[in-house]
C-alpha cells in the first residue's frame, strides 16, 4: 500500500448463502448470491469517490466491507486512517438516552476517546441547534431534530475517511443544504470521501466515478458522461421508453381528463435528422391536440423534468405573451422549438397542460374588469387537462469541434446550454472593460 | 495516536487478536453498561428499587415453600441466608446468560452499522449483573446482620468466585453465540438452562438433600461450585473443596475453546444477524 493510497482493494468478492428458511423448517435451501466479485480498486488522500449502479449491483455491499462491518469472503481491503461510515444517520442512537448521553456513545462506539469528544461537543451541539433538548431522551426528539443531531456528530468529529450511503437527502431544505455543504467541504480538504448514490448531482461532484454491475466493475473513470449513459441504462431497464429519434407518442394517460380537450399526439423530430437525436440541433416537439367544446380558449404549457422528477423548466407561448385566440371545437396544433446546444445526457421527461382562457389574465382586462370582480376571473382561467410525464426522450450531446463530451470532464447538470459567449482581449490591465 | 491501519480479509481475528481486541475496547464497555443501567429503570417508579425487590422476593418464595412448609434444614445456617447466598449467585449468572446472549440480538441494528467488536456487548452485560449482584449482597449483608451472624475473613476472596462465577455464564454465552448466529434453536435452549438449572444446583436445597449416590452429579454442575464457593467465603462454614479448583480450572478452558470458536465466527455475524 502506498502512502499515497488510504483504500486499497485488492480481489474482493463477497458470497451471501441466503438460506430460505420459513420458521419452524430448519432445512435451509442455501444457495449463494455473489454480491461482489473479483473487484480491485485504489481511492488516493483526498479523492472523492462515487460509487453508482443498478439495484442490487452490490453497491451498498461494497461500502459495508469497506466500513469494516462485513467481512470479505475472498480478497482483501486495507484501510489507512479513520473511518466514518455514514450507512444510517443515527444507527447507534439509544431512545431512552439523551441527546447528550447519544452524543457521547455514538462516537465512542466509533472509537473517539471521551477527551476527543469533549472537545467537539459544544461545536455538535450548536450545529444541530437542539441545545434546548440536549438533556431529553432522543425518543422524544422529531425525526428533524434525531438526525440533525446525528449528523452533526459525523461533520464535527475527525475522521480520515468518509463513507456515505445515500443518506444526504434527509430532513428539510435547510438541512439538507448544510449536509450537503458539510460534504462538499469534505471533498474538497484533504479527506476522502466515497459516496454511494443514484443521485446525479452527488456523483457528478466527485473526482473519480466506480460504476458496479452485477457485483463487478464496470467502469472506473473521471468522465462524468458514465453516468447519463447509466442512468438512461437504469429507466430503460424499467421498461420505460425513451425517444430517442424522430417519434410520436400517441396514447396518453391524462390526471386530469377533461370534456375540453383530448391530446391527441406528441411528435417530436429534428429537421435533417432521422437517426438519433443530437443535441447540435434544436429539436422541434409538435402537440396536436382536440378541442372538444366551442367555449374557451386554450393555451399549451409544457413542463419538462429529469429522470427524478425535480422540473427542470415550464415553457409555453405565453410567457412572450402569445396566446391562442381560437375557440372553436377541432383539431390544433402546437409547435415547440427547443434550441440547438440546451440539453445535456438525461432523461427527460415532458408533460403538457391544457389552461384555458389565459386572455382574462391579461393586464389590460384585469385593469377593466376591476379589482372587486376580482372572483370572475379565476372562474375563466384555470387548467382544463395535465398529462404529465407524456413521454421521455435522450439527446445525444454533440458538440462542435469536440467529438466525444467526456474528453472535456465537465460537471453533469441538467442542461448544457451554449448560450453567447465572447472573448475579448483587455490591453489596458489596469482598467478592463475599457 | 494508534496507528489507524486495518486490513480486512476473510481470515479470523484467532483468540489473541479477540483477546486484544476486548482490551482496547474496555471504556466501550464500561458505557455499555452504563447505558443499559440508565435505560433499565428508566420510565419506572421503583427505580433501582426493582433490583433489590428481584432477590428479596426470590428468598421469600423459596424460604416459604421449602423452608416453611417443607420445612428443609441446612447445616450451621438459617434458611433464608442460605437461599440468599445461593440466589445472588445464581442471578448473577442467569442474568449474563440471558443478557449477554440476547445482546447480540439487541443490538443488531447498531451490529449492522457500526463497525466494533461485538464481544464487549455480552461483556457489558456481566458489569450490569455485577451491580445487581452488589445490591442482592447489600441485602445479604443486612440479613446476616438480622441473624446476628458474622462474615468470615475468607470474603477477601471475592473476586475468585465472581471470576469463577461470570467465566461460568460467559462459556454458556460464548459458545452458544459462535454457534446459534445461523440457527438459533441454541438461544432457545437457554432459558431452559436458567429455569431448570437452579434445580440441580445447591441454591435453596443442602447437598446433605441429595441421595449419596446422587452427589457425584453435582461435580457435573461448575455452578454447584460456584454457589458453594460464595458460602464458603461468606460465612467460612463448610471446608475448602479442592475440586472447586478442578471445576473452574475446566470451565475456564471450556470458556476459552468458547471464545476461539466465536471469534472464528465474528466476522460472519453481521451477515446473519
Amino acid at each position: 500500500m502506498s502512502r499515497e493510497e488510504v483504500i486499497k482493494v485488492t480481489h474482493l468478492s463477497k458470497k451471501f448463502t441466503l438460506s430460505s428458511t420459513s420458521v419452524g423448517n430448519g432445512h435451509s435451501m442455501g444457495h449463494e448470491l455473489l454480491a461482489l466479485n473479483d473487484v480491485s480498486f485504489s481511492i488516493g488522500k483526498g479523492e472523492s469517490v462515487g460509487i453508482f449502479g443498478l439495484n442490487g449491483s452490490g453497491k451498498s455491499t461494497l461500502l459495508k466491507v469497506l466500513s469494516g462491518i462485513t467481512k470479505p469472503s475472498t480478497g482483501s481491503v486495507e484501510i489507512q486512517g479513520r473511518v466514518a461510515s455514514i450507512l444510517d444517520i443515527g444507527a447507534g442512537f439509544h431512545p431512552e438516552l439523551s441527546g447528550h448521553e447519544n452524543i457521547f456513545l455514538n462516537a465512542q462506539l466509533m472509537g473517539f476517546t471521551r477527551k476527543e469528544i469533549e472537545s467537539k461537543y459544544d461545536e455538535i451541539v450548536k450545529f444541530s441547534g437542539v441545545e434546548r433538548f440536549i438533556n431529553e431522551p432522543v425518543k422524544n426528539y422529531s425525526n428533524g431534530m434525531y438526525l440533525r443531531l446525528a449528523f452533526s456528530i459525523m461533520a464535527h468529529l475527525d475522521f480520515d475517511i468518509y463513507l456515505f450511503d445515500e443518506v444526504m437527502h434527509v430532513g428539510d431544505a435547510g438541512f439538507m443544504l448544510k449536509t450537503q455543504q458539510k460534504i462538499q467541504a469534505l471533498s474538497e480538504s484533504d479527506r476522502t470521501v466515497v459516496i454511494v448514490s443514484h443521485n446525479l448531482n452527488d456523483l457528478g461532484n466527485c473526482d473519480k466515478l466506480i460504476e458496479l454491475n452485477s457485483g463487478s466493475i464496470k467502469n472506473i473513470t473521471s468522465q462524468k458522461d458514465v453516468l447519463s449513459k447509466y442512468i438512461i441504462e437504469s429507466v430503460k431497464q424499467n421498461d420505460i421508453d425513451i425517444m430517442t429519434k424522430e417519434g410520436a407518442i400517441t396514447s396518453f394517460q391524462s390526471n386530469r381528463p377533461s370534456a375540453k380537450v383530448a391530446l391527441q399526439q406528441v411528435r417530436l423530430y429534428q429537421e435533417n435528422n432521422e437517426a438519433a437525436f443530437r443535441s447540435s440541433l434544436p429539436l422541434l416537439a409538435e402537440i396536436s391536440y382536440e378541442k372538444l367544446s366551442d367555449k374557451d380558449t386554450l393555451d399549451v404549457i409544457l413542463v419538462v423534468s429529469d429522470s427524478t422528477g425535480t422540473i427542470i423548466f415550464v415553457s409555453t407561448p405565453l410567457i412572450k405573451g402569445m396566446m391562442s385566440d381560437a375557440s372553436d371545437a377541432g383539431m390544433y396544433r402546437a409547435i415547440c422549438e427547443l434550441p440547438a446546444d440546451f440539453f445535456s445526457t438525461n432523461i427527460y421527461s415532458a408533460g403538457i397542460t391544457f389552461v384555458k382562457n389565459a386572455a382574462s389574465l391579461k393586464n389590460a382586462d384585469l385593469q377593466a374588469t376591476g379589482a372587486g370582480e376580482l372572483g370572475t376571473v379565476f372562474d375563466q382561467y384555470g387548467v382544463v387537462a395535465s398529462y404529465s410525464k407524456a413521454l421521455y426522450f435522450s439527446v445525444e450531446v454533440s458538440m462542435n469541434n469536440f467529438a466525444d463530451l467526456g474528453r472535456l470532464k465537465l460537471p453533469v447538470g441538467y442542461l448544457l446550454p451554449g448560450f453567447n459567449w465572447t472573448y475579448k482581449q483587455d490591453t489596458d490591465k489596469n482598467n478592463p472593460g475599457q | 495516536m494508534k496507528s489507524n491501519h486495518q486490513k480486512y480479509t476473510n481470515t479470523p481475528d484467532g483468540l489473541g487478536l479477540f483477546l486484544q481486541k476486548i482490551w482496547r475496547s474496555r471504556a466501550l464497555v464500561l458505557l455499555l453498561a452504563k447505558r443499559d443501567l440508565k435505560v433499565k429503570y428508566a420510565q419506572t417508579i421503583l427505580g433501582v428499587g426493582w433490583s433489590i425487590i428481584q432477590p428479596l422476593t426470590g428468598m421469600l418464595v423459596f424460604s416459604l415453600f421449602f423452608g416453611y412448609v417443607l420445612n428443609w434444614q441446612v447445616k450451621d445456617l438459617p434458611f433464608p441466608l442460605y437461599v440468599l447466598s445461593g440466589l445472588l449467585s445464581w442471578n448473577f449468572f442467569s442474568y449474563v446468560v440471558n443478557a449477554g446472549a440476547g445482546s447480540l440480538q439487541e443490538s443488531s441494528a447498531i451490529i449492522k452499522k457500526i463497525h466494533f467488536p461485538k464481544s464487549i456487548l455480552p461483556l457489558s452485560k456481566v458489569l450490569v449483573a455485577l451491580v445487581e449482584l452488589g445490591i442482592s449482597f447489600f441485602i445479604l449483608l443486612l440479613l446476616i446482620v438480622y441473624y446476628q451472624y458474622a462474615i468470615s475473613w475468607k470474603i477477601v476472596f471475592v473476586p475468585l468466585a465472581l471470576l469463577f462465577n461470570t467465566v461460568c455464564g460467559l462459556a454458556l454465552v460464548f459458545w452458544v453465540a459462535a454457534f446459534a448466529y445461523r440457527k438459533r434453536d441454541l438461544f432457545h435452549l437457554l432459558p431452559f438452562v436458567v429455569y431448570f438449572g437452579i434445580w440441580f444446583t445447591p441454591v435453596f436445597f443442602g447437598t446433605d438433600l441429595l441421595p449419596q449416590n446422587l452427589r457425584p452429579l453435582l461435580l457435573l454442575n461448575p455452578m454447584a461450585s460456584v454457589v458453594e464457593l460464595w458460602r464458603w467465603m461468606i460465612f467460612g462454614t463448610s471446608a475448602f473443596n479442592y475440586y472447586w479448583i478442578v471445576s473452574f480450572v475446566i470451565t475456564l478452558l471450556f470458556c476459552l475453546t468458547g471464545m476461539y470458536f466465536y471469534s472464528r465466527k465474528e466476522k460472519d455475524f453481521s451477515d446473519y444477524l
